[in-house]
């Protein structure tokens, strides 16, 4: 029997101010798309069932957009006669409990999609546990280590959503994302396969438990070189080459290209632009790092002649690190993860780049006014 | 300058040997590694915040994370390490125990190693094709890795926990990516692992 274990999906999610034609966010139709392209690829595989471990969604308020793109996915496997189960992940599960859960919806529309408490769900030969996220955190690791094989079933899977102490991760800690020991995987050792979320890289922390990760790289920690969605073999050893297979999905391309010396280089616009002619960066995006630069230097950098030489690029950025110049000159531009904060807060109606531009004008009189 | 005399995981291992002869067998992990140090060597573990202070340490080369005082008999960490991840301590104290056996006796001079000397992940062409003060880093680290991780205990925990690697670097009390690279060097990973 073999299933397919996918993750952290993060629907509606936006990132960077990018938008196309109509005015929607590259990267969230982006996720769509990889999304997408997975089912096609599942379908093609013809599992049993398809196991989505958590963080479906980025968020619990998700949009039309984000509904409808899971639930047309969730048709597509139904109509292939695919079993589809989904766990939810700390992403999208509410703290209050006035809030209505996201799955509520999905389980109108017949979908398997656990949230709240576990739930025992029975396919045939195929048992599966399914423990969704808690906030409270304790409460989840008894849920784990209180969860037992079903005798009956001929192969038991466990899924749940959450990280493991030491593992690498991809991204900075997240509220309410729940890391547990390790030793929490002896607990479910009697399980033919633990299909586990949150974490963005493919991992494979036990013989019998694997990471998938996300589809998508969405942050710049995530520089994993294959993503995509797991395919297990149940009736193979776990030690067996047979028993697991990570099908690659491509998604956009995440470039931090070689780092330039700021210090040592004359003339830095020339040097950044050198860097746009290298390979693969068609529609990526991309980021230079300037090491050792002064706030002088790395305001007197050409922005309109790099633009021109990175436009193949979805989007180009600068990652200074600066050193002390001795000047009170004010830093002439805000850093890049402050652009891209206001990107994503841009109030609907307004032109992001209008937006950010004066969110940069702002934060550069700030500057000069405490003599940064 | 001569060659070390000692192989560093045949060094380890003697070492671990010696340390079961005369006081117990090593069963269970953590391999213990500050009682190797001071009980069976005589070395004294201390920590300070910032070892470039310290009489005899280069103030020149950047932060240090560990120095052998070898006349002194002193391995000093740096205490914010050590805050940060306890592992790195027992990672830094194996590092400079290494030193002493393998290179003191043949170069006779006292270690100041940066962070980049003292690595739990270290991989890359062998020591003899390093240069020789990369060379020596590259040995430390080996024996380190040997110590903290001998073959016998980590085959038995990995068999033993179906090669949970958290579990694993918890029981070690080493990091994820250190056990991960000892299990695959001792080709006990799992496929994809």
């Amino acid at each position: 029997m073999k299933i397919v274990h996918i993750s952290d999906t993060h629907l509606g999610v936006r990132e960077l101010h990018h938008t196309d034609a109509e005015g929607r966010n590259v990267r969230e139709l982006d996720v769509y798309d990889v999304f997408t392209r997975a089912i096609d690829r599942v379908l093609g595989l013809k599992p049993a069932a398809v196991l989505h471990s958590g963080d479906l969604f980025h968020g619990y308020h998700p949009s039309a957009a984000a509904l409808g793109v899971a639930l047309d996915q969730i048709e597509r496997l139904r109509a292939a006669e695919i079993d589809f189960v989904v766990i939810g992940g700390n992403h999208e599960t509410p703290r209050g409990r006035a809030i209505a859960h996201p799955f509520s919806l999905l389980e109108r529309f017949g979908a398997d999609a656990v949230y709240g408490e576990p739930r025992l769900l029975r396919f045939g030969d195929l048992s599966i546990t399914a423990i969704p996220h808690s906030h409270d955190h304790e409460e989840m690791a008894g849920w784990i280590a209180a969860a037992d094989p079903d005798p009956e079933a001929r192969f038991n899977v466990l899924v749940a959503h959450v990280g493991l102490e030491g593992l690498t991760k991809v991204g900075a800690g997240e509220p309410g994302a729940a890391e547990l020991p390790g030793e929490i995987l002896e607990s479910v050792a009697d399980f033919d396969y633990v299909a586990l979320g949150h974490l963005h890289q493919f991992d494979r922390p036990r013989v019998n438990a694997v990471y998938a990760g996300s589809l998508e790289r969405l942050s710049w920690a995530d520089h994993v070189p294959r993503k995509g969605i797991v395919e297990v073999d149940l009736d193979a050893e776990p030690m067996d080459k047979a028993f697991l297979r990570l099908h690659e999905i491509e998604g956009r391309s995440r470039k931090r290209l070689a780092a330039i010396d700021g210090g040592k280089t004359r003339d830095l616009t020339k040097s950044i632009c050198r860097l746009a002619k290298g390979k693969g960066l068609e529609g990526a995006i991309v980021r230079v790092p300037i090491a050792n630069v002064s706030f002088e230097k790395f305001g007197a950098i050409d922005r309109r002649k790099i633009g021109e030489a990175f436009e193949r690029c979805l989007h180009f950025e600068l990652e200074p690190d600066f050193v002390e110049s001795g000047s009170s000159a004010p830093q002439p531009a805000a850093p890049a993860e402050l652009r891209d904060f206001l990107a994503q807060r841009t109030p609907a109606g307004v032109d992001s780049e209008v937006f950010v531009t004066r969110g940069e004008t702002y934060m550069t009189r700030a500057a000069e006014d405490i003599g940064a | 300058m001569a060659a070390p005399t000692l192989e560093p995981v045949a060094a380890a291992q003697a070492l671990l040997r010696d340390f079961e002869e005369r006081y117990e067998p090593i069963e269970a992990p953590p391999v213990p590694v500050e009682r190797i140090a001071s009980a069976l060597l005589g070395l004294y573990i201390d920590e300070a915040d910032d070892l470039r202070t310290l009489p005899g340490a280069p103030a020149d080369q950047g932060r240090l994370s560990g120095m052998l005082d070898a006349e002194a008999m002193v391995i000093w960490v740096d205490r914010g390490e050590v805050r940060r991840s306890p592992g790195r301590r027992r990672f830094t104290i194996a590092h400079e125990v290494g030193h002493l056996l393998l290179h003191v006796p043949v170069v006779h001079e006292s270690f100041c190693d940066r962070p980049a000397d003292v690595q739990e992940i270290e991989e890359g062409p062998p020591a003899s094709e390093l240069p020789e003060l990369r060379q020596r880093e590259r040995e430390a680290n080996l024996f380190a890795r040997e110590l903290l991780m001998p073959e016998f205990l980590v085959n038995e925990q990995a068999r033993a926990t179906g090669f949970n690697l958290p579990a694993l670097a918890d029981r070690f009390e080493v990091s994820v990516p250190a056990m991960r690279l000892r299990l695959r060097l001792l080709k006990l990973l799992p496929p994809l692992a």
